[in-house]
């Protein structure tokens, strides 16, 4: 299950509609990204040379580690209520890549994503967005998009 | 032949600027290419030396404002304003959004641009990602700030520096032609922005105001000490601005003396300095000098002027030439070689005396607010968007490219406008 910290009891909420995890194993995956960092890289960059503060950085890494490790424990204690075992890992890299890989390296039965993406549609074409696109394009195993309010 | 020459050296090196291949360094680019005019001859040795020399202001400005933007970060000032919007957002994402355009805009009004866009950045960042919000739509924010803001004082951009010592206009006249497009762009970028982010803005989140000031300020005394300074240099920009005083001798004096109050509570530091002083800045700057006199020597500059103010018959339609040319330039290549380019034509003869005047507000205007108009085709901005495409990351890219050709001919066009009326 992709943590992506957004809404999580509604989330879990559709899981547990959706499929049978009484009796389950969840694995809670949260990716840290790497595209909203380079995002950072929209700041006008001083020309002559001008990287990041080391401080800067380090708080940079403190946040998105914290941010993670916060949804994912948010995500736990929601989903300890409903499954019978729940563990939970934090990556990094390309969302849909290492989900993909995780479910694949872990035998994974199901793949569960939030299926809306961010600023789209709630339905019709282009609501999906390009994480849950990835997963459904390249999963070694089905796939349950979750709605939001569904 | 001269002409030739000079023409062939000003491009390549701004190409190389542009693009870094290899990732070469700006200021090394731009030191070849300066060497390489004085070199040829076509610039002479005491030309390039009168033309780094006579811009003394500038480099004490923007030295100044190095260590002003640094004793601020030590002291904590930057993380505690953006602590402050959180606060007062009250758990909105989107009230959030709002007061980080206020902070930009605060920001870039009174500590410059520079400071914006690359101390406020990375805390705004933090802040986003430490309360679990989506970054994106907070990050633009900071970014089109950064440049929307940008004319509200002479000091909100050090381009406004170079070319206020051209233009000798008091505060009063200053603001008498660009707060109202000051005040119009900030407005269109900061409706544009929300409305375009209004969905993705709308998370909730809890702050812990104390601990987070707690946090950003390691040294209370010596942050209020901080605020009281950057409020003494403020109100000395303004008055200064008012009586035509040299203002980087205000921020040199200024940034000085929060630097000495720095090293008098101990909490200089080496790091922060390093990061904030930047030596291949000014090396950059003062080769962009040399590299535009060089063209400027051979007539290229007076000509490719006077090819835009051509059709220019009053102050308005000078204006308009002044800012369309330079917002161009802008996104071709750097907006500080773009406005120093449009200076050296306009000193050269290129612009009649009577244009004089409303054809350099409106480069100003043009140099401040063009960065934001991406689409046009910054080469920089480019070669990040194939960057950002091989990563798979698609939708923030194009967003970029959407929100910057709408912001950018929004605020462009307001700008041309309320510039132009200003000289009725």
């Amino acid at each position: 299950m992709l943590v992506d910290g957004f809404d999580t009891e509604g989330l879990f909420g559709s899981l547990e509609r959706m499929l049978r995890i009484r009796e389950s194993e969840l694995l809670l995956v949260f990716v840290r990204r790497t595209g909203p960092r380079r995002g950072l890289e929209l700041a006008p960059r001083r020309p002559g040379g001008h990287e990041l503060p080391p401080h800067r950085e380090r708080e940079l890494a403190d946040a998105e580690i914290t941010g993670g490790t916060q949804a994912l424990a948010e995500a736990e204690q929601v989903a300890s209520r409903m499954a019978a075992r729940v563990e939970s890992r934090q990556l990094d890299g390309d969302p849909g890549r290492v989900v993909c890989e995780l479910a694949k390296a872990e035998r994974a039965d199901v793949v569960a994503v939030r299926g809306t993406g961010h600023d789209r549609p709630p339905v019709g074409p282009g609501s999906l967005g390009p994480i849950a696109r990835f997963i459904v394009d390249h999963s070694p195993c089905p796939v349950l998009l979750l709605r939001d309010g569904g | 032949m001269h002409t030739a020459l000079a023409a062939l050296i000003f491009v390549v090196t701004l190409i190389v600027i542009v693009v870094r291949p290899r990732q070469i360094n700006e200021a090394w680019a731009a030191a070849v290419g300066a060497v390489l005019m004085v070199a040829t001859g076509v610039v002479s040795p005491s030309a390039a030396a009168s033309s780094i020399g006579s811009e003394w202001n500038l480099f004490l400005f923007f030295l100044g404002l190095m260590l002003t933007a640094a004793v601020a970060d030590m002291a904590g000032f930057f993380d505690w304003a953006a602590g402050l919007a959180a606060a007062a957002a009250r758990g909105s994402g989107r009230r959030l959004l709002f007061n980080v355009f206020v902070l930009g805009a605060v920001i870039t009004t009174f500590l410059s641009n520079d400071a914006t866009a690359i101390i406020l950045t990375p805390v705004v960042y933090t802040i986003a990602t430490r309360l679990r919000l989506r970054v994106m739509p907070y990050l633009f924010a900071v970014s089109f700030m950064a440049n929307a803001a940008s004319m509200t004082l002479p000091i909100s951009n050090p381009i406004n520096v170079l070319t206020g010592d051209r233009l000798h206009a008091p505060l009063a006249a200053y603001e008498g032609h660009l707060l109202l497009a000051s005040l119009a762009s900030i407005a269109i970028t900061t409706a544009v922005l929300m409305a375009f982010f209004w969905r993705s803005a709308a998370g909730r989140f809890e702050f812990d105001w104390r601990s987070a000031v707690q946090s950003a300020v390691g040294d209370r005394a010596f942050f209020m000490a901080t605020v009281a300074g950057l409020g003494l240099l403020a109100v000395a920009y303004i008055v200064g601005s008012a009586l035509l005083w040299p203002l980087g001798v205000v921020a040199i004096v200024g940034g000085a003396a929060l630097a000495g109050l720095a090293g008098a509570r101990r909490r200089l530091s080496r790091e922060h300095l390093s990061t904030h002083i930047s030596p291949p800045l000014f090396i950059y700057i003062a080769a962009l000098f040399v590299l535009v006199r060089g063209v400027q020597d051979a007539g290229i500059t007076p000509a490719l002027v006077a090819d835009a103010v051509s059709r220019a018959s009053d102050a308005g339609s000078a204006v308009m030439a002044g800012l369309v040319g330079s917002a161009v330039a802008s996104n071709l290549i750097n907006n500080l070689p773009a406005v120093l380019v449009f200076i050296s034509g306009a000193d050269a003869g290129g612009v009649p005396a009577a244009l004089h005047t409303p054809f350099l507000f409106g480069a100003l205007a043009g140099a401040d607010l063009g960065p934001n108009l991406t689409p046009v085709g910054a080469l920089s901005t480019m070669l990040w968007l194939v960057i950002v495409r091989r990563r798979g990351v698609q939708v923030s890219a194009w967003d970029f490219l959407k929100i910057g050709a709408l912001v950018a001919p929004l605020t462009l066009v307001a700008a041309a406008v309320l510039v132009a009326a200003s000289f009725r």
